[in-house]
């Protein structure tokens, strides 16, 4: 029984590894495209760079990153750590932040453009 | 010839794949056989379980050597389809969700490895985490595709287009189609004597109407 869980083990290494490996090796070499993930997508205009996007992206790597050190560094092994409520409030607030700014430049800023247009707005 | 090279190819790394797990499965029985101090229902415990994990590695693998060579397409794994059905650009909602996904599956199984079980219960800000990562991406995708560009063109299906087919006298089929949304009027005049059909759009944004004739009429001397 414990060659058969350590083969186990190694085989859902190998597997979970292979895919994480495959998945990144194929964003790096350009086959999954990452291109314009930064940029507003909106029909307000043509695409261009996203602050809001940026400190998601920011939030989203810091966030991920502490929370896998804190697994790894787990005082407890065998149980899985909570990510602490200060970092779920961070990224809830910039994913909050991220999602106000993409309903803006959809609803918000065609509106806008309209006025404008039409004399309506400065 | 390229299709019978691809489908012996095809068949040959099936067949080695079916040869390494055959020995494999040889094997597992082989060291059940051995155990001297396993009674039956251990035996049997150990070759289901040495067959379920066969079984779901050579699953796994297969599905794995097909994304590596490219036979499971990951190209659009983070762009977006756009309402026109063309692919946009990569999408920071599901790169995201990717990310975090990676990360909770990677802590579950050091976790799991550590513990020789899995955990007995999972923490509720973790579930709170990919809460937060699987409805940011949710919100995004209504954005998506309640935004009045996307309505625009969904106009046919979404019963924003509205379409009437008249015949006069002479024969000719005028369609005329309008989008209440952008506000753009189409006119086709098919005339079947001539074979000529004319198209008229007016778009009140623009304000600018263009016709376009197909064939076009010999012109005259």
């Amino acid at each position: 029984m414990d060659l058969l869980s350590k083969l186990a083990t190694i085989a859902a290494c190998a597997l979970l590894g292979g895919l994480v490996g495959v998945v990144m090796f194929k964003m790096a070499d350009g086959t999954v495209s990452l291109a314009g993930l930064l940029e507003t997508k909106g029909p307000a205009g043509p695409p261009s760079f996203s602050p809001a996007r940026l400190q998601m992206l920011i939030a989203t790597v810091v966030v991920a990153a502490h929370y896998l050190h804190a697994v790894i560094t787990n005082p407890v092994p065998g149980s899985l750590p909570g990510p602490p409520p200060a970092a779920l409030a961070v990224l809830g607030g910039s994913h909050a932040v991220y999602a106000g700014s993409k309903a803006i430049d959809t609803f918000i800023q065609p509106i806008l453009k309209g006025l404008r247009k039409r004399g309506d707005l400065p | 010839m390229n299709k019978f090279t691809e489908q012996l190819s095809r068949n040959w790394i099936a067949a080695v794949w079916l040869i390494a797990g055959l020995a494999l499965a040889v094997t597992a029985v082989v060291l059940v056989y051995n155990c001297d101090k396993c009674t039956p229902d251990d035996r049997l415990s150990l070759l289901v379980g040495y067959g379920t994990l066969i079984l779901l590695f050579f699953l796994g693998l297969i599905v794995l050597v097909e994304i590596a060579s490219g036979k499971i397409p990951l190209a659009n794994l983070l762009s977006e389809v756009g309402p026109n059905g063309k692919t946009e650009a990569a999408s920071l909602s599901r790169f995201q969700l990717l990310m975090f996904t990676f990360v909770i599956a990677l802590s579950l199984f050091l976790v799991t490895v550590a513990n020789k079980k899995f955990p007995d219960h999972l923490p509720p800000e973790l579930l709170t985490l990919l809460g937060i990562s699987a409805s940011t991406y949710a919100v995004s995708k209504g954005i998506q595709v309640s935004s009045p560009g996307a309505q625009a063109q969904n106009g046919q299906s979404s019963g924003d287009l509205a379409t009437s087919i008249t015949q006069d006298q002479d024969g000719k089929i005028t369609t005329t189609e309008h989008n209440r949304v952008t506000g753009q009027t189409k006119i086709t005049v098919h005339d079947p004597k001539s074979g000529q059909t004319t198209s008229t759009i007016h778009n009140p944004t623009t304000v600018t109407t263009t016709t376009t004739v197909n064939p076009t009429p010999p012109k005259q001397a």
